[in-house]
């Protein structure tokens, strides 16, 4: 593994631009699942545990400027949701804006987040992401349910989130030979990791054949190869690097924040099998922190279908074209081995409150990088990498970060 | 020039029902000598039909679609088809003429497209239509079958039409739709005595008839000698495997004779309901290009009394799920501003790169270009991966559709001319799609809002 850089350019703004290095000082979450809490206190919760995890103590009136990611699902408080959450947590005069990119909105509210400081513009800043989904009744989920994909065609031909992560699917199958078995193995590694994570939605283990013999949601994927609905927040700290040295020792560093966008709708892109989206951004982030696959060492990546996490393996650079199925089959990205993905249980078991998942899988990788994730700790973890993913595709953030 | 039919088109409702099975559900069949009879699937209604139907005629005349005058469409019922036909086939100028509410309007369209056509040098359509109507249980409801048939009339070679007659008087109660809209085939004895002798005087004098037609099946007109008129072929109605198509069934019938018709042969054609009598002497100049008769012959699935009416939304259940929208929203006039390219596959061509786009972008996918050439796509495509939504795991606006008809599938498919879409596919067993099947466009409702359905194309295999 080569050395970190202590500095590096920032290509958004311009080659000649020197960026400051950012850090994580404080990270939290609230439990993910059917929540009884209103959305300003399931955000709150995450705020607070932010708070508190910054090891010499910090105020919410210290935070600068504020993004929340969300989608704003049910679409209450559609409107100024980003102020309306930071007032509702205490932070009624702090900067705050809701951004959307669907279910990578708190991933990018993180690279919004780690930008503004890297520039110089904010020493501290706060990046979360909340949605409350189980309030609607099942009726209105349906409506509230695939308004990230193309609307106007995909929606419209009767295709959901499962529809066409089913069409990805079966197109990876036809070309690659990846079978339902390989789809099933995501699904029993990450339910085997969440059943490690007290904040985990599901906390069981499941076996390959319930895997396989579950009611077919969009053939050829099953329920348990869906991720499911789910109320939760996320909410972290980002510091400048004098910043986080006075308030911690154990600062976890933003090596890279790189993102991309696609076409919205499947048809629309260049191949069916490939999130391009997920290409570009996995490779400017390796690119900017100098480093590759082979030096991650926990990555939390996309599963919102269990095809999802085989093409995120691939599309990241973990494994060749046509070999993540085999690879996540193998047992190699479990917990006990050199790269662990999902630990936390991935959407699939710890839930997947679309706008807080962003964030929340950069969570995990706070925990993993300072030791402190408990069962599911990657023993001696110093790199990780996150994976956002917005719709099918459209939209991704990646984030390294290594133990400071 | 005088003008003639240049192409007919046929359609049916892609269900069928069997005599046996509306024995089962109703304990008696009262409609004699029905083997089967079609049904609309949930996502046909009049209008997809008389589209089908009219696409088919469309192509069989070789006319240019935006050469026709009229689009004269002619149910039982009160739907105004016209301006969904016009607007999938691309009929720009057509002037829109909906008739309604009679078993004898179909001939009706079809003398004013005779008229129009001679009024005015070009082509005209006329189209008959219609569907089941009547309420689950009513015994009305065992005879009505789905059917259209579409045509192409104007300036060239097919068959002219000889003489039309007409007689009207007017029946106290014997409209023939009743309170709640419903199409009723009023009993012989509502026909006022006299009135077939009054058309067919207007008609004029007969030749010997090679083809005769008469709605609702079983109709005799007085001939010489007070005999019935009879023909040189006796013509099986197509009611016997589709059931009674109302307006319809007289044209559909009409354009099966052309279909078999040598050049000179005479047909006769009439309807009647009550106090109405329109009776169609034509002569077949040449032979007519009449398109479908194998498709609905051959078409159609296997279907219960109970799945028809089911997938007909004829159960009060549905009432249930809300039409209304509860989040993602498509307004009607953002819908309406992408029908060319919904209903005609109207692409965008780069002026400046030359680059193929559908569906139509902002600005090319390729070189960023926003001047583009329309289009069409000729519809031929290649199912390249597909799956099948679930029961209850449908967007909110095909809710509706999966309480009554359950699963269905949905595809990316790849056009020849190389751009793709995902659509819905239709009129395929799930078992027998796989990547590399072959399909064509064909308009269907796809939902309902706000009370209004919204049409578009699914993909069915290519016939």
């Amino acid at each position: 593994m080569r050395p970190a850089r202590p500095q590096r350019s920032c290509r958004e703004a311009g080659s000649t631009v020197r960026m400051r290095r950012v850090a994580i000082v404080g990270s939290g979450m609230s439990a993910f699942g059917a929540r009884a809490e209103t959305p300003r206190e399931l955000f709150t919760e995450a705020v607070h545990e932010a708070l508190g995890s910054v090891d010499r103590g910090l105020a919410l009136g210290d935070v600068e400027e504020a993004w929340v990611g969300s989608l704003g699902f049910g679409g209450a408080q559609l409107g100024n949701l980003g102020a309306y959450l930071v007032e509702q947590a205490g932070g009624p005069s702090i900067p705050a804006r809701r951004v959307e990119n669907a279910c990578a909105s708190s991933g990018f509210a993180v690279r919004d987040a780690y930008l503004a400081v890297a520039s110089g513009a904010v020493d501290v800043a706060l990046a979360g992401g909340l949605e409350k989904m189980t309030d609607l009744t099942p009726v209105h989920q349906r409506y509230w349910l695939g308004v990230s994909g193309d609307t106007a065609w995909e929606r419209l031909a009767g295709a959901t989130f499962p529809g066409v992560y089913a069409m990805i699917a079966r197109r990876h199958m036809h070309e690659y030979g990846t079978t339902r078995e390989h789809l099933a193995s995501v699904a029993v590694k990450n339910h085997a990791h969440g059943a490690k994570n007290p904040k985990a939605q599901f906390r069981r283990e499941i076996t390959l054949e319930k895997a396989l013999s579950a009611p077919t949601v969009a053939a050829p994927l099953t329920v348990l190869d869906c991720c499911s609905t789910t109320d939760g927040g996320s909410a972290m700290i980002l510091a400048s690097e004098a910043r986080a040295r006075a308030l911690t020792d154990t600062p976890v560093w933003i090596e890279a924040s790189a993102a991309a966008t696609d076409h919205l709708a499947l048809h629309d892109r260049a191949s069916l099998t490939t999130l391009a989206a997920t290409e570009r951004a996995g490779r400017a982030a390796f690119e900017r922190a100098g480093l590759g696959p082979r030096d991650v060492h926990v990555a939390e990546v996309h599963d919102c279908f269990t095809i999802a996490e085989i093409l995120a393996m691939e599309d990241l650079g973990f494994a060749k074209k046509g070999e993540g199925g085999p690879l996540v089959a193998s047992g190699a990205t479990r917990l006990g081995n050199d790269l662990v993905v999902n630990a936390s249980g991935g959407l699939k078991a710890k839930g997947h409150p679309l706008g807080a998942t962003g964030a929340a899988q950069v969570h995990e990788l706070f925990l993993q990088l300072r030791g402190a994730a408990g069962p599911r700790q990657r023993a001696g973890a110093e790199v990780g990498l996150a994976h956002n993913v917005g719709g099918s595709g459209a939209t991704c953030a990646v984030h390294v970060l290594r133990r400071g | 020039m005088e003008p003639a039919i240049l192409g007919a088109g046929l359609a049916a409702g892609k269900l069928r029902i069997s005599a046996d099975e509306m024995r089962r559900a109703w304990g008696h069949l009262r409609p004699r000598g029905l083997a089967t009879k079609s049904a609309c699937a949930w996502d046909e209604d009049a209008a997809t039909l008389a589209v089908e139907a009219s696409a088919r005629a469309l192509e069989a005349s070789g006319a240019d679609p935006e050469e026709i005058g009229l689009v004269a469409v002619a149910t039982s019922g009160h739907e105004a088809a016209s301006a969904v036909v016009a607007e999938a086939l691309g009929l720009r100028y057509a002037r829109l003429l909906d008739v309604g509410g009679r078993r004898t309007a179909g001939l009706a369209a079809l003398v004013a497209a005779f008229d129009s056509a001679r009024a005015v040098e070009r082509p005209m359509l006329a189209v008959a239509v219609d569907v089941p109507r009547a309420a689950p249980g009513d015994p009305a409801e065992q005879a009505e079958g789905a059917g259209a048939a579409a045509f192409v009339v104007g300036p060239g070679a097919g068959a002219r039409l000889a003489a039309a007659g007409s007689a009207a008087r007017e029946v106290l109660g014997g409209r023939i739709l009743d309170a709640a809209g419903v199409a009723r085939s009023p009993d012989l004895d509502d026909v006022p005595h006299g009135l077939f002798e009054d058309a067919l005087a207007v008609l004029g004098p007969l030749p010997p008839i090679d083809a005769l037609v008469a709605s609702p099946v079983g109709t005799t007109l007085p001939g010489p000698g007070g005999k019935p008129l009879a023909a040189r072929h006796t013509l099986e109605s197509a009611e016997r495997r589709l059931g009674d198509l109302g307006a319809a069934q007289a044209p559909f019938d009409l354009a099966l004779a052309l279909a078999d018709a040598e050049p000179g042969h005479r047909l006769v054609a009439a309807a009647r309901d009550a106090g109405a009598v329109t009776i169609v002497h034509l002569e077949a100049v040449t032979r007519a290009a009449v398109a479908g008769v194998k498709a609905v012959a051959d078409g159609g699935r296997p279907a219960s009394v109970h799945q028809a009416l089911m997938e007909r939304g004829a159960f009060a259940a549905g009432a249930a799920i809300p039409e209304e929208p509860l989040g993602a929203y498509i307004p009607p006039a953002t819908y309406t501003r992408d029908l060319p390219a919904r209903y005609r596959l109207e692409a965008s061509r780069c002026g400046a790169c030359g680059r193929l786009a559908y569906p139509p972008p902002a600005a090319c996918p390729a070189c960023g270009g926003r001047a583009f050439a329309r289009e069409r796509l000729a519809g031929r495509a290649v199912v390249e991966t597909f799956t099948v939504i679930g029961r209850g795991g449908s967007p909110g606006e095909f809710a509706p559709e999966q309480a009554f008809a359950g699963e269905y599938p949905v595809a990316v498919v790849r056009f020849e001319e190389g751009p793709r879409v995902t659509a819905r596919l239709a009129d395929v067993e799930t078992g027998r799609i796989a990547i590399g099947l072959e399909v064509e466009p064909a308009l269907r409702r796809l939902y309902r809002q706000q009370g209004a359905w919204r049409y578009g194309l699914k993909f069915v295999p290519t016939s």
